[in-house]
């Protein structure tokens, strides 16, 4: 089976970087068989990180190809445009991503810890670019988007929506299977989060005020509520580093959204780039209806 | 507000300029620690108050963390600023206030939300949401950035104004075509030509909430560097600020009662922490820049007026 990878993305300070590592973690210390002992290589995409990760050095560093720092140095540059600019560089050599990538397994689980600047997805689609090199591209890997969002956002359905939009903003403009996880979920109450997660539209929409259920905002507010209603692909799940279900939960959902460790029918040969999204977007079709997640 | 690059900075100056020539008295105010050295200067600057340089010296911050910092030690300070306005509101029109080049950085941090709320509560305020007009030209792109538009107006309960901004280089009346007409948006996604699969389902359902969401705001297209659609944006603006007045600001309020106890206390506790973090790693340093007190400078001709207008938010008495 090709090659699986996690692209792990969100607002900055959300806990990327602590996910890949508590995710290598897990996966190492599982025992027995099965898909969950999985060998995880952390691989760093954000060229403007700073000092220590959370994790042991990446096995693959976009920093030994150019980091934001020089580029602000060098060609005086503010951060952003010096991040706009590093990740345009990464797109113009992209042989160097797939000489280190080009080393791994059939198996192997890449998670890309990503930048987090919003205008990288949405506004300068350079990760779409990136994305669709690792999909349709010779290294032809099985991509699936992990969306962190703080868990301090999700006890306020106001906030929630919010929440939601930016996952699903980033859907769209990276079109591959996407996991949406409720980071730091340890720190806020359980139940609170629950209670977000378990509402259902109507009680979502009575909780958000005046403005959002009644006044100016209704319309939208029940449309974006039935949406999500409708798809449990805009389904949150919580992550607490202590509990082992909440990383067996997210493991399943991304291996459904990867196909990882199943086989299925021989897949057809992928003759043309064009096929690369395809069988992705069929197993999510599949999997859509399965899920209750 | 609006996505780094799309051309905020120079909007406000723009404004800022307008305003002046018109004899309408304005207010401006800066938020982002990293910009460079602009041709008007602002009433009240962050930088005058938080050396951004100092910071990623003193708390070995890289710039990321240095445009965050600086901001959360200015928001602990955003009282001073509330104070000032609130003295000069009766004599002004409008107050600009700039954001910083990250929109993530105010959108969803702690300081960011502080400083929102504390305008919001005082005056009218209301978000001008500037999008890189050349650069949205793709039906995804366009979409996506909507998306977070509307997760905005979720998460700060403000008016939009959403200003396509360098239309010198590319009209908007394809964003507008799109917004307005369903059908000419789908065929720019036909155009662009993707076998979407699973995503046209879903794109067809985000495609129905931003329908709602465009009805919502009002759209302008504007040349921060030619000066065009300037006239058309006030108006827009005039208009949200009223909008705010009936529908944004009883809803607050409501929130507001309902909430005080815990607000209070909730944001007392970020503040103690946000003190505490900042004492942890002034300790280290000497200071780390932050320690001024809020200036008030003349700017770069007579600041005064009543609205206040964000590049993030406006605001009107």
């Amino acid at each position: 089976m090709p090659r699986c990878c996690q692209l792990v993305m969100g607002p900055a300070g959300v806990g990327k970087s602590t996910y890949c590592k508590l995710l290598q973690e897990h996966c190492a210390a599982q025992q027995g068989p099965g898909t969950q002992r999985r060998a995880v290589h952390i691989i760093n995409l954000d060229p403007a990180a700073e000092g220590q990760f959370a994790y042991a050095a990446p096995e693959v560093d976009v920093r030994e190809l150019i980091t934001a720092d020089d580029v602000m140095e060098m060609m005086d540059l503010g951060p952003n445009g010096a991040l706009v600019h590093c990740m345009e560089y990464l797109l113009e050599n992209l042989e160097w991503l797939e000489e280190r990538l080009e080393v791994f397994a059939e198996g192997d689980y890449l998670v890309f810890d990503c930048p987090g600047q919003v205008e990288l997805y949405s506004h300068i689609p350079v990760m779409k670019h990136l994305v669709d090199f690792l999909v349709k591209g010779p290294l032809s890997l099985s991509v699936c988007g992990v969306y962190l969002i703080d868990a301090h956002f999700m006890v306020d359905p106001s906030k929630f929506v919010a929440g939601a939009l930016l996952c699903l903003s980033t859907m769209i403009a990276l079109e591959v299977p996407q996991v949406n996880i409720i980071s730091k979920a340890d720190l806020v109450d359980k139940e609170e989060i629950e209670r977000v997660l378990d509402m259902d539209s109507a009680a979502m929409v009575a909780r958000m005020g005046h403005l959002a259920a009644h006044g100016r905002l209704q319309p939208l507010t029940h449309t974006i509520a039935a949406v999500v209603d409708d798809y449990t692909l805009v389904g949150f799940l919580p992550l607490d580093p202590n509990d082992e279900n909440s990383w067996d939960a997210i493991l399943a959902q991304a291996d459904m959204a990867l196909q990882y460790g199943e086989d299925l029918e021989p897949r057809e040969p992928r003759d043309d780039v064009g096929d690369g999204g395809t069988e992705d977007e069929d197993a999510m079709e599949d999997n859509d209806i399965q899920q209750s997640l | 507000m609006g996505m780094a690059g799309s051309g905020k900075t120079t909007l406000v100056q723009r404004l800022n300029l307008e305003l002046n020539n018109q004899g309408t008295k304005s207010y401006y105010v800066n938020l982002d620690p990293a910009v460079k050295s602009v041709p008007f200067a602002a009433n009240i600057d962050i930088r005058d108050t938080v050396n951004y340089k100092e910071v990623m010296k003193q708390y070995e911050l890289g710039p990321n963390g240095a445009i965050m910092t600086s901001l959360n030690l200015f928001a602990t300070r955003f009282d001073q600023v509330l104070s000032i306005l609130e003295k000069r509101a009766p004599d002004l029109e409008y107050v600009l206030v700039d954001t910083p080049g990250q929109i993530e950085v105010f959108t969803w941090s702690a300081s960011g939300a502080i400083i929102t709320e504390a305008l919001a509560t005082s005056f009218p305020t209301l978000l001008v949401y500037v999008v890189d007009t050349p650069r949205t030209s793709s039906p995804t792109t366009f979409m996506s950035n909507m998306l977070y538009a509307c997760s905005i107006l979720y998460k700060t309960r403000l008016p939009i104004v959403l200003t396509f901004n360098k239309t010198d280089i590319l009209s908007h009346t394809f964003a507008v075509d799109w917004m307005e007409d369903f059908e000419k948006f789908q065929e720019g996604l036909d155009r662009q030509g993707e076998d979407m699969g699973y995503m046209s389902t879903l794109i067809r359902s985000m495609s129905l909430v931003l329908d709602e969401f465009y009805k919502t705001l009002r759209k302008v297209g504007v040349s921060a560097a030619s000066g065009d659609g300037i006239d058309v944006f006030f108006r827009a603006v005039d208009e949200a600020a009223e909008e705010f007045a009936r529908d944004y600001l009883p809803d607050m309020l409501a929130r507001k009662a309902e909430r005080v106890r815990e607000e209070d206390g909730r944001r007392g506790k970020e503040m103690a922490r946000l003190m505490k973090d900042l004492r942890m790693e002034g300790e280290r340093g000497e200071g780390g820049g932050g320690e001024g007190e809020v200036r008030e400078g003349e700017g770069g001709e007579e600041g005064k007026g009543k609205k206040k207008r964000k590049d993030e938010g406006k605001e009107e008495k």
